[in-house]
């Protein structure tokens, strides 16, 4: 019947390739990796990235081909709909973040305000 | 915005923080660029940064590679750091060429009056792996990334 399955949820935070395979690489059993923002930088907030040992309670879990991270409760709102890529070149290698809400943003674009 | 050309830079770095800064020596043909003071303008090589370019060499396979360190007008802050990957042979008569236990750098004379006194570091956290200069003593205010700040006047 039409509309008995349960059709599922768009995940909070999209992954590129590269940040799917990055973070099975970082990906340690008995630690989990879980993206946060605080209030750092210029335009107000910034992400961080931390290593945590369990879900805490309210914290989102996305799973994507195999990757999986957890959402800190505080900073569902503001990363809600961003895709998380991994960027490298010859001099660095880190997570950029490309967010549809945000209104002023960084040059690095690790900071932003919603 | 005043040109870099108008700002004198600041004398000595604030020392002290956590970071092992290696010795850095200053490669002819350029004479060391000096200040208002007579200070000669410096830049400080965390170990972290020469392990890093040298860990660069050995991946590409050639050491005769140079960390360029440039100071553009740009950012939220006025001015921004760009860092480049170049070839050696690229140094030009204006360019300082800092040389820490083999990691080379190169520097204009112009960028490195914004940036003298400052650190340059490879950071290696879990957001992810850069260089990035730091504790500029020329800098008023920087942005939270640390690519953008601000020049005491």
């Amino acid at each position: 019947v039409a509309g008995s399955m349960p059709r599922a949820r768009k995940a909070v935070l999209s992954m590129t390739p590269a940040a799917v395979s990055r973070i099975k690489e970082m990906s340690k059993p008995e630690a989990l990796l879980r993206v946060g923002v605080k209030k750092k930088g210029c335009s107000g907030l910034s992400y961080t990235i931390d290593q945590v040992s369990a879900k805490q309670r309210f914290d989102e879990e996305v799973v994507q081909d195999g990757a999986s991270i957890l959402i800190d409760s505080k900073a569902l709102l503001s990363i809600l709909g961003s895709e998380m890529d991994y960027v490298e070149d010859k001099l660095s290698a880190q997570f950029v973040f490309y967010n549809p809400n945000v209104k002023e943003a960084c040059g690095c674009g690790q900071s932003f305000m919603i | 915005l005043p040109s870099p050309h108008a700002l004198a830079p600041r004398p000595w770095p604030v020392l002290g923080r956590s970071y092992s800064t290696v010795a850095t020596r200053i490669v002819a043909p350029n004479p060391p660029p000096v200040n208002d003071q007579g200070m000669p303008l410096v830049l400080l090589i965390d170990e972290s940064a020469v392990q890093q370019l040298r860990k660069i060499y050995e991946r590409d396979g050639n050491d005769q590679q140079a960390l360029r360190i440039t100071v553009d007008a740009g950012g939220c802050h006025g001015f921004e750091y760009k860092l480049d990957l170049v070839d050696l042979k690229s140094q030009t008569t204006d360019d300082v060429h800092f040389d820490a236990q083999g990691a080379k750098v190169l520097v204009d004379d112009v960028s490195l009056g914004l940036i003298s006194g400052s650190r340059l570091v490879f950071t290696d956290e879990l957001i992810g792996r850069a260089f990035k200069l730091v504790d500029n003593p020329n800098a008023g205010s920087s942005c939270g990334c640390g690519t953008s700040f601000e020049v005491k006047m």
